[in-house]
């Protein structure tokens, strides 16, 4: 029983502080780590893996620049086994659909039991890939999960609701999507990051998942961007200094009424 | 296939049968946005023919609604499904969705069943030059951007908006037409609820609330984050938490703002021993007004605030809950 986990390279979360004057984005000057969430999802496929419900080959799939492949050997150095990376200059710019379908594809191609996705990715993600990719590929999906468990044949989870939580199940083949989980994605260990630089990470190109390249990137995509700005920071940042409990009391009161939210 | 210049909403609706606000949010923003078109506004509301009515007090000239239970069982196939058959059926030029987890996981369904683009995020919608303009904050609220479909007007844009884009606004001397419909025959199985479990105390409305107190580690143990929920009480307000908090199970995962947790937007966010890293603030930036306490005056949260305290939490909270509760005549 194999394991897919999809995983992306995102610019580091805590580098923001790097914007150029202009306020557009240097990726390139930007730290590449695994998108958050993802790192959830590779450390619950590790412990699906080890709980005996799920023996079998774990494989991230990832698509995105030559430069993911430092980001990939993380992954693998966490425990999974090999990996597929789609990488090709078309891909630039490709919107949520195009991704899916990268994704899909490559998953057509890699016998799985189990896809597993962070619910979002942190660089202007949508949280919308891995149920596209579901209905690309016409199968269940259970999503938003802070637990996730094989049995038998299938693959169950707890999502988050209005009044609690819904256990949601669904046969495997399936596709699922993580949360922070309780479980801390593990560090990897020394050995484990030698034995990753002998794991295997095959490249693909569009033309190897036969699709087109006007079909992906800028030209396909069916949104666009036209502009981005810093946010002005409108904020008063009015500092007061507690010496006396209930006179700041007083004043944060005041504060509080002058914007009519008492 | 060309669209007309239609602009829906998509409502949910709460273990009430009512409307979610933000659902409510949708229709007024759709009834706007398709004034500026010159098109009409409708809305399909998940939930009984009353919420239907109710949002129907909101202005749009439909109301689609759909009580099949079987929208309830498998949360995402059913659902997904009716709304892609209205959208085949009329050819809407906007669909506005619920940026929740379960208007994400329809929004996916839809484009990939109809090949549709999605905007995420959005925080504003305006029509200008015919188009659609679009704000959606990018890189943890670092840039807003601006962006829009590339084929607007050809095939119906998606858009998942998040609370306060919108603003309610009831329509005076409006009848909706109410219609119900129902799931279509065939669906694939989407998401399967086997079993709903309420938690001890129910789970906060973060995205409803209008003034959200949050508690960081600066709190100091499970019993003090009793400091956060009177203050919240006091307001009629949610309380929220960080990651250290929830991590330390002084509260349960759902109350967690930020990149992992819940993205909130209420008119007041009080945040007492919140150090205010990247991780939190994204979940909370573009709150109304931001109230901070911490003892820390180098603490980053700091920087995005409209007041700030520098002071001993312990010695302020309890003073300033003193104050409110004089100030509402409750003391
Ligand atoms: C991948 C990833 C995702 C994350 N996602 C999230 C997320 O979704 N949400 C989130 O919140 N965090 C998230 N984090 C964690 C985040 O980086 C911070 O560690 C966390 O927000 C800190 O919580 P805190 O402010 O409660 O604790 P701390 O950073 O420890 O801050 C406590 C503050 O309390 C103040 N304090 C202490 N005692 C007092 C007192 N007596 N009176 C007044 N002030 C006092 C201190 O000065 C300090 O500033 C994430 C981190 C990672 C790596
Ligand atoms: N380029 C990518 N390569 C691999 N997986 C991806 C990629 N983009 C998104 N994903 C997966 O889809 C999830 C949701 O992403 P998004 O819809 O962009 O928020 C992520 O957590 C990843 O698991």
């Amino acid at each position: 029983m194999n394991i897919v986990v999809c995983m992306k390279a995102v610019p580091d979360t805590t580098a923001d502080k790097q914007l150029a004057a202009d306020g557009t984005l240097d990726r390139a000057s930007l730290p590449v780590i695994i998108n958050p969430w993802d790192e959830y999802a590779i450390e619950e496929a590790l412990r699906i893996r080890e709980s005996g419900a799920a023996p079998g080959e774990i494989i991230l799939l990832c698509m995105g620049p030559d430069s993911s492949t430092e980001t990939i050997r993380k992954g693998l150095a966490m425990g999974a086994d090999r990996a597929v990376l789609v990488t090709d200059p078309a891909l630039h710019g490709s919107d949520y659909l195009a991704t899916a379908r990268v994704l899909a594809e490559a998953l057509r191609k890699t016998p799985f039991d189990l896809a597993l996705f962070g619910s979002q990715s942190t660089d202007a993600g949508g949280g919308v890939i891995y149920n596209i990719v579901a209905e690309l590929l016409g199968l269940p999906a259970i999503t938003w999960l802070n637990e996730i468990e094989v049995v038998g044949d299938k693959v169950r989870g707890k999502r988050g609701s209005d009044t609690g939580y819904d256990v949601v199940e669904a046969p495997l083949p399936a596709i699922a999507s993580v949360t922070q989980t309780a479980n801390e994605p593990r560090y990897p260990s020394l050995p484990g990051i030698m034995k990753a630089k002998k794991k295997e990470i095959v490249t693909m190109a569009l033309a190897d998942l036969g699709i087109n390249a006007n079909e992906v990137g800028l030209a396909g995509a069916a949104t666009v961007v036209e502009g981005s700005q810093r946010p002005q920071s409108a904020r008063a940042r009015q500092i007061i200094k507690a010496e006396d409990p209930a006179a700041t009391a007083l004043a944060i009161a005041d504060f509080l009424e002058s914007k009519k939210l008492i | 296939m060309a669209t007309n210049n239609d602009v829906w909403a998509v409502v949910e609706t709460d273990t009430h049968g009512k409307p979610k606000k933000l659902g409510l949010e949708l229709a007024s923003l759709a009834v706007q946005t398709a004034a500026q078109y010159g098109g009409q506004a409708a809305a399909i509301v998940f939930g009984p023919r009353e919420a239907a009515e109710t949002v129907g007090q909101y202005g749009p000239s439909t109301v689609y609604y759909c009580d099949d239970p079987a929208y309830k069982t498998d949360i995402v196939g059913p659902a997904s499904a009716v709304i892609a058959s209205l959208i085949v059926q009329h050819s809407p030029r906007l669909v506005l969705l619920p940026s929740t987890s379960l208007g994400k996981d329809w929004a996916g369904r839809l484009c990939g069943k109809l090949g549709l683009g999605i905007e995420a995020d959005v925080i504003e919608l305006s029509m200008e030059g015919g188009k659609a303009k679009i704000i959606s904050p990018a890189f943890n609220g670092a840039l807003r951007v601006t962006s829009g479909f590339t084929r607007e007007g050809e095939q119906t844009g998606l858009l998942l908006v998040r609370p306060g884009a919108g603003t309610v606004r009831r329509a005076e001397g409006t009848s909706a037409n109410v219609q119900q419909v129902s799931v279509p025959a065939g669906v694939k199985p989407g998401q399967t609820v086997v079993e709903s479990v309420a938690a001890q105390g129910g789970v906060p409305d973060l995205a409803g609330a209008q003034v959200i107190v949050a508690g960081g580690r600066g709190l100091g143990s499970a019993d003090k984050f009793s400091l956060a929920t009177d203050l919240a009480n006091l307001f009629g307000g949610a309380v929220g938490a960080t990651r250290a908090v929830v991590d330390n199970g002084w509260i349960p995962y759902a109350y967690q703002v930020g990149q992992t947790g819940k993205t909130v937007r209420p008119k007041l966010y009080i945040a007492i021993g919140i150090s205010g890293e990247i991780q939190h603030k994204v979940g909370m930036q573009t709150s109304g007004t931001i109230v901070a306490i911490n003892k820390d005056p180098n603490a980053p949260i700091f920087q995005f605030c409209d007041l700030g305290v520098v002071g001993d939490l312990h010695q302020v909270v309890p003073a300033l809950i003193e104050e409110i509760k004089k100030r509402k005549g409750l003391a």
